[in-house]
């Protein structure tokens, strides 16, 4: 066995390149809807405060994510938005990533269309402004101050759902989907500890054990942690999209590199010690 | 000249820290303005910022160009990328749609380049973790073994499958009262000696930065006002 093991630890990467290749693509086009999604706490959490506000609650997303973690967090936004425009809350979109303003209103556009939503009515989109921290500073004391014109160059003031949001602190939820700083520890340390207003929201999977600790001290309400809870939220809602689509290709590629892992210490204890091994 | 280049910036550091910190403690209206106030000039130092930062990438590949330093086409096409994004920037009106709601120039340019390439970098990185997870990953001491066994538990709770096949098809549901599902099992590993040792990590660099601000507030750390005087 050890010369075996000896040759696998020293395999050209490039086969473990292809091997995760093909357990991240053949599920793409052979569907094996593998069984076993549940909602887990964080995600429900984040779904019931959606679904237990009163209709017409003010709800601020926030877009903090640029094209590299559109994957993830992208299905989490379309799912969040889908329930928002469901429940008929009022939305107001904006984002803290330059590189993400666009791909924002993609979303913001795609969902409120599929709900029947009317803008300037029903949801509104601010886009981006520089300053990171300073953008919700100046939210909280005065939004129309801060955002004067929306994304597409209208007064922010003249927009019939606008008139009756002046502050940070008048939403009954801020939801930042966020895939690094500024982002949710922005929004809790810049804004709902200091304004007091509700705060949840989802991020990557790298990030999900860095906000965690917020969720644990109560600092907001639930976390979806990257494409998994997003597929867990569309299941919630009952509409399945691209999260539920890209669970196989993600759970093949997680059982490869445990695998990987696995065969990878084998190989080290098995040939340790002996010449020419790890 | 002295009093321009060191004395007056830590004259307006001291000023503007100690006034933004006091501020924080007094909840006055007149504090919320003065807060609202420096958030702006927050704003417009940071877009003066980004402005430098763009002529600072833009001098630096130009001068990498002239000397034809190793790399330099890149620095080329960094040139170039960045006059197209800001030529069909100017050109669509900074819109991503024109008025009957098809991508103008400017969205094109977004959602073909800059969406899939910065995608592609993303998801290359998959790429290179399962090769360290297969090479570097290893049990060598008690402590790496712990941490080993953690990660293949939070990996395999993560997969949906896995609950499916431990508390569907194994049964596995408690033990005397308390819930062992996968998803339990990564729930509290994430939410408790994780966030107790993420919140360690975030008070010690909270604490690093306040001691940090106030040594910059006080002027005893100048590093920020550059060498000479």
């Amino acid at each position: 066995m050890e010369p075996f093991f000896r040759k696998l630890l020293a395999m050209d990467r490039r086969w473990i390149f292809l091997c995760l290749g093909v357990a991240v693509i053949f599920p793409t086009f052979f569907k094996l809807n593998l069984p076993g999604l549940k909602a887990s706490p964080n995600v429900q959490a984040v779904y019931d405060l959606v679904e237990n506000m009163p209709e017409g609650s003010k709800v601020l997303v926030s877009f903090d994510f640029d094209p590299a973690s559109k994957p993830e967090l992208a299905p989490q936004a379309t799912a969040v938005l889908r329930h928002l425009f469901r429940k008929k809350h009022k939305v107001v979109a904006m984002g803290l990533w330059v590189t993400g303003v666009t791909m924002a209103k993609d979303i913001v556009s795609r969902t409120a269309a599929e709900a029947n939503a009317k803008y300037g009515e029903d949801y509104v989109y601010l886009g981006w402004k520089p300053g990171n921290f300073a953008v919700i500073e100046n939210m909280a004391a005065d939004i129309h101050n801060c955002f004067p014109k929306d994304n597409d160059g209208k007064e922010t003031a003249s927009l019939p759902m606008m008139k009756g949001i002046r502050k940070l602190s008048e939403f009954d939820l801020v939801v930042s989907l966020a895939a690094g700083s500024p982002g949710i520890d922005t929004w809790i340390a810049y804004g709902s500890d200091k304004y007091h207003f509700k705060m949840t929201g989802g991020t990557t999977a790298v990030n999900v054990a860095s906000m965690a600790q917020y969720v644990q001290a109560g600092q907001m309400t639930g976390l979806i942690g990257a494409m998994r809870g997003a597929a867990e939220y569309e299941m919630l809602i009952n509409q399945k999209g691209d999260a539920a689509a890209g669970m196989d290709a993600i759970s093949l590629g997680h059982y490869l590199i445990v695998a990987l892992v696995v065969l990878g210490n084998v190989a080290y204890f098995v040939t340790r010690g002996s010449k020419g091994g790890a | 000249m002295v009093f321009l280049k060191r004395q007056l910036p830590l004259l307006i550091c001291f000023v503007i820290g100690t006034v933004t910190a006091l501020q924080y403690y007094v909840p006055t209206n007149f504090s919320a303005e003065m807060s609202e106030g420096l958030s702006n000039w927050y704003i417009i130092v940071s877009m003066f910022a980004a402005l430098l930062g763009f002529v600072s990438v833009g001098m630096v590949h130009t001068k990498k160009i002239q000397r034809q330093e190793p790399g330099w086409a890149y620095s080329t096409l960094v040139i170039l990328g960045f006059l197209a994004m800001v030529i069909v920037g100017f050109v669509s009106g900074g819109k991503e749609t024109t008025p009957d709601g098809r991508p103008s120039s400017y969205g094109w340019l977004y959602n073909c380049t800059l969406v899939p390439l910065q995608a592609t970098m993303f998801a290359i990185l998959g790429f290179y973790v399962a090769s360290a997870a297969f090479r570097s990953f290893r049990a060598k001491s008690f402590d790496a073994g712990v941490l080993l066994a953690t990660a293949v538990i939070v990996l395999l709770g993560n997969v949906p499958f896995t609950n499916q096949v431990w508390a569907g098809w194994l049964g596995i549901h408690d033990v005397a009262g308390v819930k062992i599902e996968m998803t339990d099992i990564v729930s509290w590993l994430i939410g408790t000696p994780n966030a107790a040792a993420r919140r360690g990590v975030t008070f010690g660099v909270a604490l690093g930065a306040i001691a940090t601000s106030l040594k910059i507030i006080f002027g005893i750390e100048r590093a920020y006002l550059g060498g000479g005087d």
